[in-house]
Order: structure tokens, then sequence, then C-alpha cells
């Protein structure tokens, strides 16, 4: 026979439901960053042609007057790479006596390097066709440009002139 | 016949009523008891229960810690290196070389011994939009409010592009971050990325900003 004695057991289980609203925690985070020198861009020199003579193109490269290329110079964060690019005109336009006129200046060239001369110490890159890199030295990186012109036998006599565009930006390394 | 009675009995127990005897049938029963309350952050409520099983006297106590929280900064966010008139960018997916991903780690603990208690987090950030340098004297454009900037994760890294949480939303209070937590101590980061954007005249120089974060642990 079953016994009936009734057994008393009480099992307590204790949820504990405690919410809180905890006071706002704020804290603050530094950001900083290290801004190095801004580059500066000189011209030196023009590019100048000097005489031309009707049907005779001039070149001016770093094999061939290379006296005569324009000059720019790059200063900024030493050992920094710089982007540099040109805007090139496809005609020097004429004044004075030439007013109106126009000579086409193409085959452009150029010389780059820290401390490089016009043909030496640097490295050979074409202006016209895309952004070339320069690297930054404790001096500054000279840039040489040169192209040719292309006077026609009846070329108007009388000045010509044209403007050389060089962009440069720092390329972040 | 063997019999068996069962019962519950729900108590209800505030801090503010802390002692509340019940009694409960002499028969054979099964009391489920939940104490419920409100603690101040930091606070701790003490519970006891006290039972008789055939005479015997039996109790039980404990100690239930209030829910807490804390935000601390693992790392600063440092662009280093920068150069004027190039952007730089430190992404949660991308940190450039020479810089260094910001971390804001949130701890605590939650109380979690009942599966229906849940606690949840929220956070609002202040994103400025210029750092500055004392010597010399400049400013210098920053960006943060831009998505692949921010992210946050539970226990992890941000290291699985395309699962980044833009947080640059939650910038001002009316628009928080709101997370569940995810146990009885948990531990969540939130990662900050952002764009240094110096002119190609910007001064050289040390600039430095601050971005704030703010959270607060409510209970649901």
């Amino acid at each position: 026979m079953r016994n009936h004695l009734v057994r008393l057991s009480l099992a307590a289980v204790a949820a504990i439901a405690l919410s809180g609203s905890a006071q706002a925690q704020t804290t603050n985070m530094s950001a900083s960053a290290t801004v190095v020198t801004p580059l500066t861009v000189t011209k030196v020199t023009d590019l100048a042609y000097g005489t031309v003579y009707p049907g005779l193109d001039k070149i001016i490269s770093g094999a061939s007057n290379s006296t005569l290329m324009g000059k720019f110079t790059v200063a900024g964060f030493s050992t920094a790479t710089v982007y540099i690019s040109f805007t090139l005109p496809t005609n020097l336009a004429g004044s004075g006596s030439a007013a109106g006129q126009s000579l086409p200046i193409d085959t452009w060239n150029g010389y780059q390097g820290v401390g490089a001369t016009q043909n030496t110490g640097g490295t050979a890159f074409t202006p016209s066709v895309s952004t070339s890199s320069v690297l930054l030295g404790a001096s500054a990186s000279n840039v040489y440009v040169g192209a040719s012109v292309h006077p026609t036998y009846t070329q108007v006599a009388g000045p010509y002139t044209g403007t050389i565009v060089m962009t440069t930006v720092y390329s972040g390394s | 016949m063997r019999r068996r009675l069962l019962a519950a009995v729900l108590l209800i127990w505030t801090t503010t009523a802390p002692s509340s005897p019940h009694s409960v049938p002499s028969s054979g029963v099964t009391a489920t008891i939940r104490l419920s309350g409100t603690a101040e952050a930091g606070g701790a409520v003490h519970w006891r229960v006290a039972s008789v099983t055939s005479g015997e006297a039996r109790s039980s106590e404990g100690v239930a810690a209030a829910p807490s929280l804390a935000v601390t900064v693992q790392n600063a966010l440092a662009w280093g290196t920068v150069y004027p008139g190039t952007p730089n960018r430190v992404q949660t997916t991308s940190v450039p070389a020479g810089a260094t991903l910001g971390i804001f780690k949130l701890t605590g603990s939650s109380i979690k011994t009942s599966p229906s208690v849940k606690d949840q987090f929220q956070c609002y950030f202040g994103f400025p939009t210029t750092a500055t340098s004392v010597s010399p004297s400049g400013s210098m454009p920053v960006l943060f409010l831009e998505s692949g900037y921010t992210y946050g994760a539970f226990n992890t890294v941000p290291t699985a592009p395309g699962t980044a949480i833009d947080l640059t939303q939650y910038s001002s209070s009316a628009t928080q971050y709101v997370n569940r937590l995810t146990g009885t101590a948990y531990t969540f980061y939130f990662f900050i990325g952002g764009k240094a954007s110096p002119s190609v005249t910007q001064t050289a120089a040390s600039y430095t900003t601050t971005i704030s974060i703010t959270c607060s642990l409510t209970g649901l």
C-alpha cells in the first residue's frame, strides 16, 4: 500500500528581474594628424625658342637645345612623392604683328629629378601623356619641359606665346 | 494514488517594500517567486527567500547587481602624416600605413537571471567638423559623417567589409544607436574612422580634435 504520507515540499525559484537606468557615460577620443609642409612650385625659366625661321621646325629637348628648356622647381616634405601633370597648349598665339596667328607646338618632353639638369641625374617623362611622379628630396626637385614648334613657310613674323600649367599634388605617401 | 498538488505563487517585491512574508499552502507546492525591483547605477539588491519543508526551515539568498556600463577609449584615432591637398581616409576596412583606427570600448554587466529580462544600451556620438592646431594656429576640415567610417560590433574586430554599421547617423542625441546586450557580461566596440582634408596650402602643424560618445543603459 502506498504511503499517503504527504510530502511537503517547497521549491522556491527566485527569478530576479532587476531593471536599472544607468547614468549616461560620456567619453572623449582624440583624433590627430600631422600635416607636412605644403608644396611650393616655382617657375624658374620659360621655355624660350628665341628666333624661329618659317618652314624650319625647332626642337627643344634634353638632347637638343636643352638649355632652352623651361624649368620648374617643386619643394615640399622631404622624401614625399608628388604627382605632376600639365595643361599644354597646342598652338602658340601670335601678338603684335602676328596677332591672330598661331604657331603649332607639340612633341612635349620632360626631365625631372632632385638635382637634375636638363638631361642628367633625373628621369625622362612625357608631360602630354599622363601624370608623372616626382620624389622629393631635401632640396627642390627640378622639372624641365621641352617641345617642338612647327612654323609654316608663310608663318607671319612676330612674337608667339603660350602658357604651360604644371599641377602638383602629394601622392599621400 | 499518488497525488501531487501543484500551485504557483507569484510574489512581487519591490525595493521600497523589501520584506513581505508570504505563506503558501501546506501541501506539495512548487512555488515560483519572482523578485523585481529597481536599483540605481552601480547599486545592488540583496534578496532572500525563506521556506519551510516538512517543518524544516530553509532559506536562500543572494545579491543582484544593477546593470553597469563603462565606456573607455581603447585606441585614439590617428591619421598620421597628412599631405596638403591630399585627403587622408582612415576607414574601418582600410587603414593606411601609419594611421590608427579609433576604438571606443563598452564594458559592463546586465541582469540575465531570467530569459525575459533584456537590457539594452544606447549611444550617440559627437563628431567634429574641424581639427585645430595650436602653434601655429590653424584649422583643418575633418569628416566622419560618411558611410564606411564607423562600425560597431560585439566582441570582434572590423574585418568583414559590408557588415559595417553606419554609426554616423547617430551623431545627435535624437538619434541613438541601440543594441541589446548579449549576456550578463558584455563588451562592445565602436570603431571610428574619418577623413582629414587638408587644403593645398594647409599649414604644417599637428592638428587634433575630439570625438565624443555618450552611452546609457536601460533595462526593458
